[in-house]
């Protein structure tokens, strides 16, 4: 195709031409000074474009940088496991393997304690996800500086195997058992039933260790004793003829007709009679501040989350305004409001033995990093002994003196072990589904090998087989 | 100009061109190094897959269950599906490496072409001079070229990571193809409208043969849409393709092509411009009703710069005495905008979920986050980009984030400087022509809209729009129109223009 041009205009158009072509926004006609004014004007309108430019692709790389470093906390265990295909392993106390490929699938007896990623929120593998994975993002190489070997958690816990066995003697009835070294703050066993079935919709995500509290039957009496004892309010004895008027008109019942007994005898044959008389003649005051002290949240009173080795456990709670009270005495009997955490209580049955104070529980002996080349860098965290101290060690000392006396004259522990040196069982009726049941509790010490335990049966009141598993407990246990 | 700054200006055109081809052969070089042990473990990936099917199916068969249970039905279609992947990864390094070579020849023919067609225009065109053609336009269209030949080899390399297989070689000549044609024809669309003027209907004296011409692109547009609307076939949960003969196109990328050229042929025209912004309204209700927001809040932009051009006065080219009817059309199209996002609920559902991704860790943004965590600056590698591939969408709608996350940060701004020259380089100065300005700018915004929506959308940080990244993401239609629009640009480039331009005054 040609374009025709006539010959007359030829001239002219040229001009327009280059005029328009180092300035093309200019027509010819404008002149002098306007000219020159619209040229800057066009200059500055190219270098426009080329601003508007960087800033599209500055604001493209800033946003997307902006962004990703915002979504950086969110990255969890799980992502990076999915990247990475490298999962932490946890090991028992032995070294034996407890938790690898990022499942403990053929291990359902830790399951709820040890956790799967999220699911399990107040578990070992989600508190410690950061110290279990790669947190030095390299803001250049990304994850791509990620480590080839699993990292190592190794606890404080007893074997499977020893802990399935355990768990066996439960019978299929629910419950948990919590034992550790008061000494050392070793945890040998914190396993609860339901076990977490992770291939099982609705599966139990709760460690009844940790998370639950239990009305504590007699077990609680161990805690009146000490508040008595402090008080030296236990040289009296009291007289039982099976149950108890209060002056309010309700009736307190007893296990028996114990007639007078003293105080040891009391705590041996849990008599109701003789402890809601100790109570009613404990001074308020002094027992609210040593309740305090032995860690109780008393009448709902707010307390800091008790963690151990990041992990939190529920407080117990009992309530007390008023020592003559139906309700109060009825609680610090071991029913009623009281409500008491398996953990904390072989805490407190640990200290009245240990001299007033015992170890804070924690879970793991040591997290390494294999990957690192030097050994000190290799180890991410060790375990450090803690002390609570919850009682005076005069106080605790006495304590433990009746105990062991009612233990050994008074108590009624037919098929209990002789490891086990301290022992206080207990019954508590709690309502399920509208029918009445009961669960069994024990709280003892083995001396020998400076074990605290709190063991619940849930929906049983069989002695026997509580005392099974805790005889079972004492033989599995690591002797120091 | 003198001769040496002759040359050197042709000489930054010619190396601008080969530079761009050794790069796309470095890339190529690079990325068939890297993708033998992933293809490999992929294909031993597929195969396995194939192998666990085949045994659900043999226990099928022992159940006795029948060709038309479901299960076996999908056990099936997955085997079927994995044979066929077994055969695209097996033959993917030749399909990968014919169409990065595709795309050198042309940067090459390009490079050879500054040569042979500055003597032609020397001869053809009367008031160009060499000097003129060497020093203004070649390292236009050269940097043009150069940017696009990048953006369609990274493109290619990124796809290949997914799936690439002798068809889209096929798909890319096309595209290459329909761009030239439309860069033949349309570089001669101001001649052809100047000689239509002068024709005129003979019952109706008023209308010329402009006019009929300029309503061609109006047909097209609601024909393109009527179509999609009758014959639409659901798929992402948006109705965007039509299904013809085993393939699917998607008119909605055909619709920004139209609208362009209409835009721009509505240069100087009031009623013309008025027609061009109640076309696109249609358009724009039409692909919301189809769940189209991405393509929707492009010809918005569109319409915009439409609007915007017309009240420029110092283009000498805004012949609107009556500024206040395009400032009126502006502040409609603005409150038409803000009503329809407000009465379609999948738009305002998109735009009410940005910034919370991280929350739900199954979306697709999520994903990519996480893949650019990982990734980190120097990105994922080919070697580790196996972790993408599952992403919803990943190959279209993701892709600039996508390949930030394989290739990173660095191959990021590579692309976006590309995309930049195409963008900047057409509308950086008044082209002679203000049709061809039309088209450039209309062109240029397209191409903002679309990286921004694509890049940010992925991320996070924008309304995920389900817009495609232009010359990069997968998909036909959408290389097709958007190789128009280099076409359209290239033609804007034309020196031929500038006699054109003369006579037409
Ligand atoms: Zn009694």
């Amino acid at each position: 195709m040609k374009y025709s041009i006539t010959e007359k205009s030829k001239k002219d158009d040229e001009k327009i031409v280059r005029i328009s072509l180092s300035d093309d926004a200019t027509p010819s006609y404008v002149s002098g000074s306007k000219k020159k004014r619209r040229r800057r004007e066009s200059v500055k309108r190219e270098w426009k474009f080329v601003i508007l430019a960087l800033v599209l692709i500055l604001s493209i790389i800033m946003g997307s940088v902006i962004r990703v470093n915002n979504a950086v906390d969110y990255i969890t265990y799980d992502d990076i496991k999915g990247f990475n295909n490298l999962s932490a392993v946890i090991t028992d106390r032995f070294d034996q393997l407890i938790y690898e490929d990022g499942s403990v699938n053929n291990y359902k007896i830790f399951g709820n304690l040890i956790g799967q990623g999220e699911s399990i929120e107040n578990s070992l593998i989600n508190k410690h996800s950061d110290k279990l994975m790669s947190d030095d993002i390299n803001p250049l190489l990304g994850y791509r500086s990620l480590e080839t070997e699993s990292r190592i958690m190794k606890t404080t816990l007893l074997s499977e195997e020893s802990q399935q066995e355990l768990a066996d003697l439960f019978k299929k009835k629910n419950g948990c058992c919590f034992a550790y070294n008061y000494e050392t703050g070793e945890v040998y066993t914190a396993f609860s039933l339901p076990q977490f079935n992770p291939n099982q919709q609705n599966s139990e995500y709760i460690n009844r260790c940790l998370n639950s509290v239990y009305i504590p039957g007699s077990t609680m009496k161990i805690i009146t004793s000490i508040l008595a004892v402090a008080q030296g309010k236990e040289n009296k004895k009291y007289k039982c003829e099976g149950s108890y008027t209060l002056s309010s008109g309700k009736v307190i019942d007893c296990t028996g007709y114990h007639g007078k007994i003293s105080f040891t005898e009391a705590i041996g044959k849990s008599c109701n009679c003789y402890f809601a008389q100790l109570i009613m003649s404990l001074d308020l005051d002094e027992s609210l501040e040593l309740l305090n002290q032995l860690g109780f949240s008393v009448n709902n009173k707010k307390l800091p989350t008790v963690k151990m080795d990041e992990l939190s456990r529920k407080n117990s709670a009992v309530e007390m305004t008023n020592l003559s009270s139906f309700n109060n005495i009825w609680g610090l009997i071991g029913q009623g409001k009281s409500r008491v955490n398996p953990i904390h209580m072989a805490q407190v049955a640990a200290a009245v033995v240990n001299g007033g104070k015992a170890a804070e529980p924690h879970f793991i002996t040591s997290i390494t990093n294999p990957n690192k080349t030097k050994p000190e860098k290799q180890i991410i965290h060790t375990a450090t002994t803690k002390y609570t101290e919850f009682m005076s060690p005069e106080l605790a000392e006495d304590t433990a003196e009746y105990w062991k006396k009612a233990v050994d004259n008074h108590y009624d522990l037919k098929g209990m072990s002789d490891r086990i040196t301290y022992a206080k069982t207990g019954t508590a009726q709690v309502e399920i589904n509208g029918r009445l049941r009961e669960n069994k509790l024990l709280l003892g010490v083995i001396e020998s090998s400076k074990t605290a335990f709190y063991i619940v049966v849930e929906n049983s009141s069989s002695a026997p087989q509580i005392f099974s598993i805790a005889n079972k407990l004492s033989e599995l246990l690591p002797t120091n | 100009m003198h001769k040496s700054e002759k040359l050197t200006t042709k000489a930054f055109g010619f190396f601008i061109l080969i530079a761009a081809a050794v790069f796309v052969i470095m890339l190529m070089l690079f990325t068939i190094n890297k993708l033998a042990p992933v293809t490999k473990s992929r294909i031993e990936d597929c195969n396995s897959r194939i192998t666990d099917f085949n045994a659900s199916l043999e226990q099928y068969e022992k159940e006795g269950l029948d060709e038309n249970n479901e299960n076996v039905k999908f056990a099936k279609g997955r085997v079927e599906l994995y044979t066929n992947r077994i055969k695209m990864l097996e033959n993917r390094e030749k399909s990968y490496t014919l169409s990065m070579a595709f795309v050198v020849c042309i940067l090459t023919v390009a490079a050879a072409f500054q040569y042979i067609k500055t003597a032609t225009f020397r001869r053809r065109s009367i008031y160009t001079s060499e000097e003129e053609i060497c020093g203004y336009y070649y390292p236009k269209i050269s940097a043009l070229l150069a940017a696009f030949g990048i953006l369609m080899a990274i493109g290619i390399t990124y796809r290949t990571i997914f799936s690439i297989e002798l068809f889209d070689l096929l798909m890319l000549v096309g595209a290459v193809f329909v761009g030239f044609v439309f860069f033949l024809i349309y570089r001669r669309a101001p001649y052809i409208e100047a000689k239509l003027k002068k024709r005129r209907l003979k019952k109706f004296k008023k209308i010329t043969m402009a006019d009929i011409l300029f309503f061609l692109p109006v047909v097209g547009v609601l024909m393109l849409l009527a179509v999609n609307v009758l014959f639409g076939v659901e798929y992402n949960g948006s109705m965007l393709w039509i299904s013809i003969g085993g393939t699917t196109i998607q008119p909605g990328e055909f619709v920004k092509v139209l609208l362009i050229i209409l835009f721009a042929s509505s240069y100087g025209k009031m009623w013309r411009a008025v027609v061009s912004v109640f076309t696109a309204g249609a358009a724009f209700l039409v692909l919301l009703y189809l769940k189209d927001l991405g393509t929707g809040l492009v010809i918005f932009a569109m319409v915009i710069v439409l609007l915007l051009l017309q009240l420029d006065n110092k283009m000498s080219f805004s012949i609107f005495e009556n500024r206040k009817l395009v400032i009126l059309l502006m502040v409609l199209a603005v409150c038409f905008f803000v009503v329809a996002m407000a009465l379609f609920p999948h738009a305002r559902e998109r735009i009410e979920n940005v910034g919370n991704a991280m929350e739900n860790t199954e979306r697709q943004q999520a994903e990519m986050l996480r893949a650019l965590i990982f990734g980190g600056l120097g990105g994922l590698g080919l070697e580790n980009s196996n972790y993408i591939i599952n992403i919803f969408s990943i190959n279209s709608d993701m892709a600039i984030a996508g390949l930030t996350a394989v290739f990173g940060v660095g191959m990021l701004l590579i692309v976006l400087l590309c995309y930049s020259v195409i963008i900047v380089v057409p509308v950086r100065k008044y082209s002679l022509h203000r049709q061809f300005y039309f088209a450039a700018s209309q062109v240029s915004i397209v191409l903002v809209v679309q990286v921004i929506l694509n890049a940010l959308g992925s991320v996070d940080v924008l309304p995920f729009t389900g817009i495609v990244a232009p010359f990069i993401s997968d998909g036909g239609s959408a290389l097709v129109s958007f190789c128009a629009m280099i076409g359209i640009v290239l033609a804007t480039l034309h020196p031929q223009i500038k006699s054109l331009e003369v006579s037409g005054r």
